[in-house]
């Protein structure tokens, strides 16, 4: 990474990764934002709860209307809104514990920030 | 800070937005967030599908409409009980005058040029509004906080020139504008944020960079040396794939710059329809070639035409089917088994050619005979689909043409070829991190705009966001620096001009000093209580004609004559600025260092700010 953008190898890097999500509150809901504009592999977000008025205020991927939320979970709706963002990322949402599911946990560099990525 | 204070501060703040770009997105999503109520955004930007990839607001079928509305719109839909004006507008337009600025508590600014930021810092400061400045370029980040008396504006620090010039755009017809970046004669002092391109009219080799300038001076290691503008393989990819494969096998009636360029680059627009449509019963091979002729020979042609383009670039080389396979291609091996089986998936341009490796690099002969051969097998084996085609990574023939396209295009400008294995994960996402470093940057404009409305002095920060972090700290704060004394802008201090006033015309001074250098759009000179110049649009006819006389006056001659020792007032009405100049008169100049003939002293000359000295508080 020299600064601008990132290179070619890590544009690769960056498209072959999966990533698990798991609890979609404030700071995740960025992270999962500006992974999936960067082109993520793969993005699978865990989060059976409802929605609550908490979350509504700090997650601005659910829409507000009681009709369009009721009954989903809060995976279920950052799903939808995320696959906006970028049609090339495949979103998905895996309900409960993960039981038998592979993905490739990778030591990224973001932003000159080295972190694993596992559950939040 | 009570909690109950900060929510109650926040509610009431009336917030103006200038820019709703990059950062504008990320900032607008960040205040509806933090409870604040009442926003206004200015933009006069329409969007574009290069913004997408880090203007989340936006989507594709927003492309062409307003930013500032479509933010707004999209804003509301996760928070709809808040009021945001949306206006479609320049910000230097007459109607944000002092009186607009003065309905608000605070101004944030999320521009992408020197021009408009400079105008805006103007304007705050004649009404006396606290201004929050940011920008971002690549993984670098930067806010201030500008308080009138109490912090440096905007302009007390000079912003560097580039050594290089700063190309933004490629086009086969450039305008003066497009390489002047923002504000037609400034110098944008940092490096283009080179944003992955999914850029309009690549045809024609434009590519919108965002331009996102660092408003930082001082700290010139931060800033980049700016970066000529040049095309990488990856923009290669995104013409083969967005333009020339849409094209083709995609919706025809989906716009697409591919008509836009050729429409320019030929008289009628039948021209341009006739290249890309297969005619019936054509020979595939044929069409293939004409095809190839056109958007790798052609096309180049026409681009190469404008020199001005070219000049610190090297120049692309047309390349034209029959240079690189003279003979009439003979059937493929494998055609003739896979006319057996009509699966359209396995159908594949390498499996005909006999090539078996997709991390092998090929040659330009090669890429030109998948290319054809690609072509070859859609018409023939896959008709149907022609028409409804979008690109998917996991379709081999799709990712097999997209390759060998590519790899053409860029054998032409002379970028290093790669693999269909490479080529695939390129085309397969389009990257960027840059809308992290955005995002930051908002959030941090968000928090210095809440201790300005409450008035928390003290705790006011500069912020810069480093590529690197440095002793494990990615943001690095510094309290603000106080006003700088000789800042024209902000102090009282005059100016002085050191010119020959036998020589040189007011029309030099208005053109290459008042405008040129102290950026005032709409000047009024005086000398003393006589009135040299004036612009204006209600100007009695004899007025106006007593300014345009003096235009062609040297200084000594006019009406009110300008001498050694003379002192100039010059204003902006708009900007509500206005500055003393002393004049000098001095008989020779430089021609080479010095070809106005006129030189303006009193620029801020405050010493440049070292790393070391900057520790964070």
């Amino acid at each position: 990474m020299n600064g601008e953008e990132l290179t070619e190898q890590e544009t690769a890097l960056l498209s072959k990764s999966h990533i698990l999500v798991s609890g979609m509150k404030g700071a995740v809901v960025e992270f999962c934002k500006n992974i999936v504009l960067a082109g993520i592999g793969s993005l699978t977000l865990m989060d059976d709860r409802m929605v609550t008025q908490e979350a509504l205020s700090a997650d601005f991927l659910i829409p507000p209307d009681e009709n369009t939320f009721s009954g989903r979970s809060l995976a279920q709706l950052c799903c939808d809104s995320l696959t906006d963002f970028n049609p090339m990322v495949r979103v998905s949402v895996e309900q409960g514990e993960p039981l038998l599911l592979i993905f490739s946990i990778i030591r990224l560099n973001i932003i000159a920030l080295s972190f694993d990525l596992a559950f939040f | 800070m009570d909690a109950e204070q900060q929510l109650q501060a926040i509610k009431q703040a009336k917030v103006l937005m200038v820019g709703a770009g990059g950062i504008g997105c990320e900032l607008l999503k960040t205040l509806a967030l933090s409870s604040f109520q009442d926003i206004h955004i200015i933009d006069m930007d329409t969007i574009e599908v290069s913004n997408l990839n880090r203007q989340f607001l936006f989507r594709q079928s927003h492309v062409g409409q307003s930013k500032a509305k479509v933010a707004r719109d999209a804003v509301l839909r996760f928070k709809p009980h808040i009021n945001i004006t949306a206006h479609h507008a320049n910000v230097k337009d007459p109607e944000f005058n002092v009186d607009f600025y003065k309905q608000f508590n605070i101004v944030l600014s999320g521009l992408d040029n020197l021009d408009a930021r400079r105008h805006v810092n103007r304007l705050c400061l004649a009404a006396d509004i606290p201004l929050v400045e940011s920008g971002t370029t690549g993984f670098l980040g930067q806010v201030t906080v500008h308080m009138k008396g109490k912090t440096e504006c905007y302009e007390c620090q000079p912003k560097p020139t580039p050594k290089t010039y700063p190309v933004c755009t490629i086009t086969s017809t450039p305008s003066k504008d497009q390489f002047e970046g923002g504000g037609g004669g400034v110098s944008l002092p940092l490096a283009r944020n080179f944003s992955l391109p999914l850029a309009r009219n690549l045809l024609t080799g434009t590519i919108s960079l965002s331009c996102l300038v660092h408003p930082c001076l001082s700290f010139s290691h931060l800033c980049t040396p700016v970066l000529g503008c040049f095309i990488l393989f990856v923009h290669c990819i995104v013409w083969a794939k967005d333009l020339l494969f849409s094209k083709l096998f995609g919706d025809k009636d989906q716009e697409n710059d591919l008509n836009v360029c050729s429409n320019n680059a030929t008289s009628s627009s039948e021209h341009a329809e006739d290249v890309f449509k297969h005619i019936l019963d054509e020979d595939i091979e044929q069409y293939g070639r004409r095809i190839y002729d056109h958007v790798f020979g052609y096309n180049i042609e026409v681009a190469l035409a404008n020199e001005e383009a070219w000049k610190n670039r090297n120049r692309p080389k047309p390349t034209y089917s029959s240079d690189i396979l003279p003979d009439k291609l003979i059937q493929q091996i494998g055609n003739l088994d896979n006319g057996a089986t009509d699966d359209p998936s396995s159908v594949s341009a390498m499996g005909s050619l006999g090539l078996k490796n997709p991390r092998d690099i090929w040659n330009l002969e090669e890429n030109t005979r998948i290319f054809l051969e690609a072509l070859k097998l859609f018409f023939g084996k896959r008709e149907k689909e022609i028409g409804n085609l979008t690109f998917d990574k996991d379709d081999q023939l799709a990712v097999e043409f997209v390759t060998a396209a590519a790899n053409i295009r860029a054998a032409s400008f002379g970028i290093p070829l790669h693999s269909l294995f490479e080529a695939k994960g390129i085309a397969g996402n389009i990257v960027h991190a840059v809308a992290t470093t955005n995002a930051i940057i908002a959030g941090l404009i968000v928090i210095e705009a809440i201790k300005v409305l409450l008035c928390d002095t003290n705790s006011y920060r500069m912020t810069y966001c480093l590529q690197h972090p440095s002793r494990k700290m990615l943001l690095m704060p510094v309290e603000p620096f106080e006003p700088n004394k000789s800042c024209y802008v902000c102090s009282e201090t005059p100016l002085s001009l050191q010119v020959n006033t036998h020589r040189s015309t007011l029309r030099d001074f208005v053109e290459k000093i008042v405008k040129g250098k102290l950026r005032m759009d709409f000047p009024l000179i005086m000398h003393g209580s006589a009135l040299l110049y004036e612009v204006g649009d209600d100007l009695e006819e004899d007025m106006a004609a007593n300014y345009a006389a003096n235009l062609h006056k040297v200084l000594s001659e006019l009406p009110s004559p300008v001498t050694s020792g003379t002192v100039l007032t010059v204003e902006d009405l708009q900007q509500e600025l206005s500055c003393n100049i002393n004049i000098k008169h001095r008989e020779e100049f430089d021609e080479e260092n010095e070809p106005d003939g006129m030189l303006l002293f009193g620029w801020t000359q405050a010493p440049p700010m070292n790393m070391d000295n900057s520790l964070p508080v």
